[in-house]
């Protein structure tokens, strides 16, 4: 199919090329930034470390989103990151001499090291993948005095040397433990890990390995804590320089805490409670107390290891931070601070060591900062002893926004001024510093976990004469006349003061400073509350709200024009956070409507049960007080119905949860909106089975229900489902991902496409196509139409050299009667094509994107004779293919959309290479010419096949901006027909507008209004100089 | 004689089981440098920006300040190399790594167009490989200015052009025509 590139082709894409970029243009140098906005995201923290180092302090994070990132401390923008793969964790961060490390990856295993300040990489090692070994251990930490890395990779712990980025030795871990944690000490070191548990009556244990570092010999190795893993509650790994290394623990149902030096096998070492917190304490209390670590890196420690320990007492909670002190040879624990973190708030803390080296060497007193976050506020504390705070600090915060407090470090700038990083449970960053009101800066970072967006349209801006009208008497403007009146005085009092303004030349300056703002400091320095939310949109429809779903729990309301934040709202179940879903704009504001715009939220907590949720999308408040309802079970799929409810004008919603035969409720759950479904219920198809690895494909249509039960409908009633069909794949083949219409992508203008000839070939268009691909067993991806309400095979097709994997993933979108997907080719001795001569060809591998184009029929002029389309009785369709090699690995697909389809549609491609592309419609004709073309493919105006998709740069709307990790694309019709709102988001976001077929509705930004306006008065002067002139001449005439 | 026979058989079994066993999970690193030149003059400020990717994604690499790249876990056959970056073009290259007869693995890379075919008469490139940007994308269209030229060839001027033309100059020709001619010229009109 993809032929080999001949002359002929290069010239065939040059041609159509050619042809298209006179319909458009790229962009102008100057609307860069200024019809789009970029934001640059990491992710939300898994760990933060303040570091400083030869060039001041700077924050470095990893991520859920596997990206390593450093932040200017004070404007809290990233100034460099570098993005791992999608499968690809970071498990460990650790930094000295200004350099960071990082152990990476699930299967395989990559330690790098990092420069810190440039974030250019030094020295990588990696393994690979161990498919008899996979026990998600690893870990990686610097030798003290040199640069030299240890790290657990695959089943070894191995020492890295910094010049040869090989192994100096390497130590076979024989599968003995998940090692996550390794520890320093002079010239021996310490993996350890959670033990393997070998039967299942063994109890769960820590196993502990010594090594010698200069040898690489295995000391010895034991068992300790039993019952007991890493990262539990009740056990913390404490190190010092001085005092050696500990692990501290208390067994369950004990309230002894235990605490061994590593490497001493014998004695182990057993305190009370009270010793360590200084008071007495009830059994049931001391076994419900908790240990945390402390320092970000223990191994820093120069004098002696700490851990905080929290408590409840008399039903108030306090936690105390303590230190191991030596008196003679005795070990012994003391009480350094204690601070409250009772009434159910969550207490945090950090601890840091000023910068300075004045008082480095003064006062080797480390800080600890405890973050409360109660009612509306967060207040902060500084302790460097168990004395008055040295800082503190309050800020205002509603945690209904982005969720309390769960996590706090303390850092110091070059002048020593203390700064507190407090991170919440929604995903929000914020540094505090001393008097200041609000926070110096804040980074959302739940964006970077969006699940689902949909564009919300904002009432256009109504006159203010309007307005003043309505707030005397709101029934005057109902009258049309009135309002056309109104219109009028507003339009000239707005011409008024354009002329006064200089005829807007005054505007354009302004335009352009405002454009010229840094566009990364904007996204960074926003403020947490916005002043003003977002009511009103624009009279183009460029200005909608963007409401994002995150896995977070918040659900974010964002401007399209600029990305400033309307509302935020953080849904949680007992604290944790809910993973939104689905976004369903429900209700849109009606002009002369009272009725509030509508958002329905549909998520999932912690335990798989689902919520749905309808928000005010203008103040995303809950709409009304039952707005907030738990499902009784989890949900499977979520779709919009075609109805809407007459009695609150709110659309409907479809949730089909689980039970022994799938149940379907209807969102909201009232007897009108029951009423308002079952009379379109003969319509409602939907299927499951459509997830990864499933083997069938089912179809369900709905069982009406009784009046009785209709009438008195509530939040527990739902409806049965039949199954109509089950589609069972071919033997050997599991389903890779299901792809349907979305967003109204089958919805067009056109029946048919009109060829040369002037006859038509009628579109299949049918929105009950589903694409299936399926992973083959014998190599290969399937391809499978079928229709969901019949189940029946429209078409299928075989790529025998595609492979799809979590790395080479397939890629879908259906548009009018269009299947457009991606998939990963590898290079073949394959035929050319199936009709080839038998000659064999060598293809490269690569990306090939296929076009399915669906007609009713091949012949022209032929329909099904029939007013309404019925998917049991309509033929097959007839179906045209070609395959395009695509310019580069693409991580998302989308389409342009536009009010009416009559502009054509552009199909986007976010691309690995961090760009937004977007192609002309016109190359994905598969009925694109592959000879040379006839005179009614001419007319038709085919452009000839070329089999290549270029990267023309004039395309990429995301133009200089690097937009990483693009997951979805969406788009949103403007009012004017040339121009679609295009969004892009996974983990960093760009939004711009783009004219597919040209802004032919729109005067070109280069006309001048001024030269109109200067023309025109030269010819009205040049009329009245030229009028008496002429009259002058005509009378001398007239007496000759 | 037969034991002999018996211990050849066994040792040839054991080492095809062990080059069975070996071979799947073998897998190499494929090193290389992306070097300065007219178009990309500063490497360093690609080491954030840009990473190569091998199959599209299978295996990633990140790029060092001074340009050094490796990618491992690469397996035998064919692969396609690219190092993608938001703001240069670079060119594609095909790896082969193949096993040598001494059981060494060699590699044999080319520059590749995409969708064309592997080139087998292509010259093979030096390894490690190193490679330079191909060019520096250009976003953006340049705003056209005020161009005279332009707004005569518009064929909106050319009619009025035209007109004018037709207004004033027309009359002074016929001015200027021998009167009997243009007689007779009227004569023919009638």
């Amino acid at each position: 199919m993809i032929g080999s590139l001949s002359l002929k082709a290069v010239l065939g894409t040059t041609l159509a090329l050619s042809s298209i970029s006179t319909l458009v243009h790229g962009l102008f140098p100057d609307e860069a930034g200024r019809i789009d906005w970029y934001r640059e995201q990491m992710g939300v923290p898994k760990k933060i470390v303040p570091y400083t180092g030869g060039n001041g302090t700077s924050i470095f994070a990893i991520t859920h989103r596997n990206v390593l990132a450093s932040l200017n401390p004070n404007s809290g923008e990233i100034i460099w990151r570098q993005v791992f793969g999608d499968s690809e964790p970071i498990n460990t961060l650790q930094l000295r001499d200004d350099q960071a490390l990082t152990h990476s990856g699930a299967n395989e295993s990559y330690v790098r090291v990092w420069d810190a300040a440039t974030g250019s990489l030094k020295w990588e090692f990696s393994h690979p993948e161990a498919p008899t070994y996979k026990p998600s251990s690893g870990a990686a930490a610097f030798l003290d005095g040199n640069k030299d890395v240890l790290a657990v990779v695959g089943d070894s712990l191995v020492r890295l040397s910094a010049d040869q980025s090989k192994p100096v030795w390497e130590v076979s871990l024989n599968r003995t433990a998940t090692y996550k944690r390794i520890v320093v000490q002079g010239d021996v070191a310490y993996a350890i890990g959670d033990a393997t548990q070998t039967s299942k009556a063994r109890q769960q244990r820590l196993h502990v390995l010594e090594v010698n570092l200069a040898t690489g010999s295995l000391a010895k190795q034991y068992d300790i804590a039993n019952g007991m893993s890493l990262g539990s509650d009740n056990l913390v790994v404490i190190e010092s320089k001085e005092y050696g290394a500990y692990v501290v623990w208390r067994e369950e149902k004990n309230i002894v805490w235990m605490i061994h030096r590593l490497g001493m096998i014998k004695p182990m070492w057993d305190i009370y409670h009270a010793k360590i917190v200084q008071v007495e304490l009830m059994p049931e209390d001391m076994l419900a107390s908790t240990i945390s670590e402390l320092d970000l890196d223990p191994g820093l420690n120069e004098n002696v290891p700490r851990f905080a320990l929290t408590y409840t007492k008399e039903g108030k909670t306090k936690t105390v931070v303590v230190e191991m002190f030596r008196t003679d040879d005795k070990l012994d624990m003391r009480k350094v601070v204690g601070f409250r973190s009772d009434n159910g708030v969550v207490a945090s803390f950090g601890s840091a060591l000023p910068v300075n080296e004045a008082n480095k060497s003064a006062q080797k007193q480390r800080t600890v900062v405890s973050v409360r976050s109660y009612n509306n506020s967060v207040a902060w504390r500084i302790y460097s002893d168990d004395k008055a705070p040295t800082h503190t600090g309050e800020f205002a915060y509603n945690p209904a926004t982005y969720g309390p407090v769960t996590g706090a470090s303390l850092y110091y700038t070059n002048n020593d001024e203390p700064r507190v990083l407090v991170q919440t449970g929604g995903g929000l960053l914020a540094a505090l510093a001393p008097n200041t009101d609000g926070p110096l800066w804040s980074r959302d970072e739940s964006l970077a976990h969006a699940t689902d967006m949909a564009f919300m349209e904002l009432p256009p801006p109504a006159s203010s004469a309007e307005h003043a009208a309505k707030a005397t008497d709101p029934s005057v403007v109902n009258s049309p006349l009135v309002r056309y009146i109104l219109r009028w005085v507003e339009t000239t009092k707005s011409l008024t003061m354009w002329v006064s303004s200089g005829f807007g030349l005054l505007d354009s300056t302004d335009n352009t400073a405002s454009s010229s703002a840094d566009l990364a400091s904007r996204s960074v320095a926003e403020a947490l509350v916005p002043t003003s939310p977002l009511t009103t949109g624009d009279h183009f429809g460029f200005r909608k709200l963007s409401i994002f779903g995150t896995s977070t729990g918040v659900v974010a309301a964002l401007s399209t024009q600029d990305g400033t934040r309307s509302w935020t709202h953080w849904f949680a179940d007992n604290g944790t956070s809910v993973k939104v879903e689905h976004i369903f704009v429900t209700r849109r504001t009606q002009p002369l409507s009272e009725d509030a715009a509508l958002v329905t939220v549909v998520g999932r907590n912690a335990r798989g049960k689902t919520v749905v949720a309808d928000l005010d999308a203008l103040t995303g408040l809950p709409a009304s007080e039952n707005a907030i309802q738990w499902l009784a079970s989890g949900h499977t799929k979520v779709f919009e119905l075609p109805v809407v409810d007459t009695a609150t004008n709110q659309q409907l919603i479809g949730i089909i949860t689980d039970g022994k035969e799938p149940q379907f409720r209807i969102w909201p759950s009232t007897a009108a909106g029951a009423k308002a479904f079952f009379a379109i219920s003969d319509t409602v198809f939907f299927d499951l089975g459509g997830s990864k690895g499933s083997i069938q494909l089912r179809g369900y249509s709905i069982e009406r229900s009784s009046e009785l039960e209709i009438s008195s409908w509530n939040k527990d009633s739902v409806a049965s489902t039949k199954r109509q069909w089950a589609f069972d794949l071919p033997e050997g083949e599991i389903l890779v991902k299901e792809t349907e219409y979305r967003n109204g992508a089958q919805n067009t203008a056109l029946l048919g496409r009109v060829l040369g000839d002037r006859s038509v070939l009628y579109k299949y268009i049918n929105p009950h196509l589903v694409t299936l691909a399926t992973l083959r067993s014998e190599g290969g991806i399937g391809i499978y139409f079928i229709d969901r309400v019949s189940g029946r095979l429209l078409h299928s097709a075989i790529h025998k050299n595609a492979r799809v994997t979590a790395k080479q993933p397939f890629l879908g979108i259906q548009t009018e009667n269009r299947v457009i997907y991606q998939l990963w080719q590898d290079g073949s001795f394959a035929p050319v094509s199936s009709n080839s001569t038998g000659k064999h060809q060598a293809t490269t591998s690569g990306y090939i994107t296929v076009v399915a184009e669906l007609f009713e029929s091949d012949k022209p002029d032929t329909r099904e004779d029939s007013k309404a389309f019925s998917s049991y009785d309509i033929l097959l369709p007839s179906v045209v293919t070609t395959a395009f090699t695509a310019p580069e690995a693409a991580s998302a697909l989308g389409i342009t959309r536009t009010g009416s389809h009559i502009t054509t549609r552009d199909v986007l491609f976010g691309l690995v290479s961090n760009k937004l592309l977007s192609l002309p419609d016109q190359l994905f004709d598969p009925r694109r010419p592959k000879e040379a073309p006839t005179k009614d493919e001419q007319a038709e105006g085919l452009v000839p096949y070329a089999a290549p998709l270029v990267l023309d740069p004039k395309r990429v709307l995301s133009h200089y901006n690097t937009v990483a990790g693009i997951k979805f694309i969406s788009s949103a019709p403007t009012h004017l027909e040339s121009t679609s709102l295009v969004a892009s988001f996974g983990l960093d976001m760009f939004f711009t507008r783009t004219s597919p077929s040209g802004t032919f509705d729109q005067l070109s930004p280069s006309f001048s209004k001024v030269n109109l306006v200067v023309t025109t008065l030269a010819l009205v002067i040049g009329c009245l100089l030229g009028g008496p002139m002429v009259r002058r001449k005509m009378t001398n005439q007239a007496w000759e | 004689m037969l034991r002999q026979l018996l211990f050849i058989i066994q040792s040839a079994l054991l080492l095809l089981a062990a080059v069975a066993v070996a071979s799947p999970a073998k897998t190499y690193r494929v090193r290389g440098a992306i070097i300065a030149n007219d178009v990309l003059g500063d490497i360093s400020e690609l080491s954030t920006r840009a990473q190569v990717v091998v199959n599209g994604g299978e295996h990633t690499g990140f790029i060092q300040k001074d340009g050094a790249f490796a990618v491992d876990n690469i397996k035998l056959g064919d692969s396609l190399l690219e190092v993608v970056s938001a703001d240069y073009a670079f060119p594609k290259i095909h790896l082969r790594i193949s096993l040598k007869e001494d059981g060494k693995a060699s590699i044999a890379a080319r520059y590749v167009q995409i969708g064309s075919e592997w080139p087998e008469d292509a010259p093979v490139l030096a390894y490690p490989l190193r490679i330079s940007a191909a060019g520096k994308y250009d976003f953006f269209t340049p705003r056209q200015g005020f161009n005279i030229v332009a707004m005569f060839s518009n064929p909106y001027m050319m009619m009025v052009g035209a007109s004018l033309v037709a207004i004033f100059i027309l009359p002074k020709l016929q001015a200027n025509m021998d009167p009997d001619a243009l007689k007779g010229l009227q004569n023919k009109q009638k």
